[in-house]
């Protein structure tokens, strides 16, 4: 009951932002629905690379996905997740997200006396972020909870897109 | 001087660095020198001995150590206890590691593991039984951008009655990744002998670490697959059964719950174990009860 009165409540502020933004549409020229961006940190791991399709002007749907190679580590990670604009105007703009992490890490064995181990695990998460917008070019900022079947965890993440 | 050489030869290589071998403490000299207690008063031959861990890093008063201590229930009464970054400085009464023991009733021996300040800084063990056949081994040493320092193993063999129990206490370097972190405890437990106690501070966080400087927390709160449990697997495939679970705190840490610390037993059956909420350190001492007579 909790989440679905946040989501309405997402939904509710973003509708009142949507106002806003479509005045601005008016003057700048229509931006596109494809956002391509890559992101450091964040929901798809160390890094990410995603997509985001922009449904209506403050709510799109998206997906980040990455493949990391720490130390002898190999994580894969893969976001999808439902973006939101909460405030502001065209270019600077707060937006929420929530959405799911799955990830596969695998460990081989450095000795002779390990067989090594591999996991794979699901995680939701809930962000708050900050977006700026200058002409094609989409800068976003982020902070997030995670909770999934490693339990809690705070994220920030950094990206930047563009809207070919 | 043997130590100082393995741990300067150490240095000078990357991360595939195997380590040192073991190195007969007594011929050790110069600053790496391990300082060894005298004999204990006699004691009998139980069949369960108690061991404990502890990490020292914000208790730098070993009189203060000994009460706190002696006011716990489950570590006042261990018989032997590793402990982890613990110091000498020439202008203290004695080593931290003798003053301990001394206020404990136990013998020690103290293993400096790097110069720290006008003084060093490492491991001991102390126990009411004689320690016997004391060996150093320098751990791989790990390169990172941020503080990577050398880390060693310390192994010794503790008599109770006719039998030898021999135990490593190690201090596994921070922000590993989760192979390296193998590899040091590997180096601690593979050529040790079959019947054996190991334990001490493994720095077991959480997280995967981009070069050791970075955190991805977000993948741990998915998978879960903390470097405590990725050493628990690693002991049980060698036999190894563990003190207490990986999701056990050990660490007082706002937020994060981590389990750092942990003894493990092979060949040895666990008769009970828990951890102890002890004040004095940012860590708490994690302890178990071996039982000698079933082998």
């Amino acid at each position: 009951m909790t989440r679905i009165g946040l989501c309405c409540l997402l939904l509710a502020t973003s509708a009142h932002a949507d106002d806003r933004v479509e005045k601005h549409a008016a003057q700048d020229p229509p931006a596109s629905r494809h956002l391509i961006y890559v992101e450091l940190l964040g929901k798809a791991g160390a890094y990410g690379v995603g997509y985001e399709y922009t449904l209506m002007p403050w709510l799109a749907f998206g997906a980040a996905a990455s493949y990391a190679v720490l130390g002898d580590q190999h994580i894969t990670t893969g976001a999808p997740y439902v973006h939101a604009s909460l405030l502001g105007h065209a270019r600077n703009r707060m937006f929420g997200e929530l959405g799911a992490i799955v990830a596969h890490s695998h460990i081989p064995s450095p000795v002779p006396d390990w067989t090594g181990m591999t996991s794979t695990g699901t995680a939701g998460f809930a962000s708050l972020g900050y977006e700026h917008t200058r002409k094609r070019v989409v800068l976003r900022a982020s902070g997030s909870i995670v909770a999934g079947d490693g339990g809690v965890g705070p994220m920030v993440g950094l990206s930047i897109g563009a809207r070919p | 001087m043997k130590l100082a050489i393995l741990v300067a030869v150490a240095g000078c290589v990357d991360s595939s660095d195997p380590g040192g071998p073991w190195v007969d403490a007594s011929t050790i000299t110069g600053t790496f020198a391990p300082e060894f207690g005298p004999a204990p008063a006699p004691r009998a031959a139980n069949c369960t001995l108690r061991i404990a861990t502890w990490n020292l890093h914000t208790a730098p008063d070993p009189d203060d150590l000994v009460t706190q201590i002696l006011a716990s229930q489950q570590i006042a009464s261990a018989d032997v206890m590793f402990t982890q970054e613990i110091e000498a400085h020439p202008n203290e009464l004695g080593s931290r590691a003798q003053r301990l023991a001394g206020g404990l009733g136990m013998t020690w021996v103290y293993a400096p593991s790097r110069v720290e300040g006008n003084g060093t800084h490492g491991i001991a063990i102390l126990s009411r039984y004689p320690l016997d056949a004391v060996e150093i081994r320098a751990l791989p040493f790990v390169e990172r951008p941020i503080s990577d320092v050398h880390r060693i193993a310390l192994g010794a063999d503790v008599i109770v009655g006719p039998d030898r129990i021999h135990v490593v206490d190690v201090h596994l370097d921070t922000r590993l990744s989760a192979e390296d972190r193998i590899r040091q405890m590997h180096a601690a437990v593979n050529d040790a002998g079959e019947d054996m106690i190991v334990g001490g501070d493994l720095n077991s966080q959480p997280w995967p670490w981009i070069d050791g400087v970075v955190p991805i927390t977000s993948t741990d709160a998915a998978i879960g697959q903390t470097h405590a449990r990725i050493l628990d697997d690693y002991m049980s495939q060698n036999r190894f059964v563990g003190a207490v679970p990986p999701d056990t705190e050990t660490m007082r840490i706002p937020v994060f719950s981590m389990r750092l610390d942990n003894l493990y037993a092979r060949t040895f059956p666990i008769a009970a174990s828990g951890v102890e909420h002890v004040d004095g350190s940012d860590h708490w001492p994690v302890w178990f009860d071996v039982t000698r007579c079933a082998n």
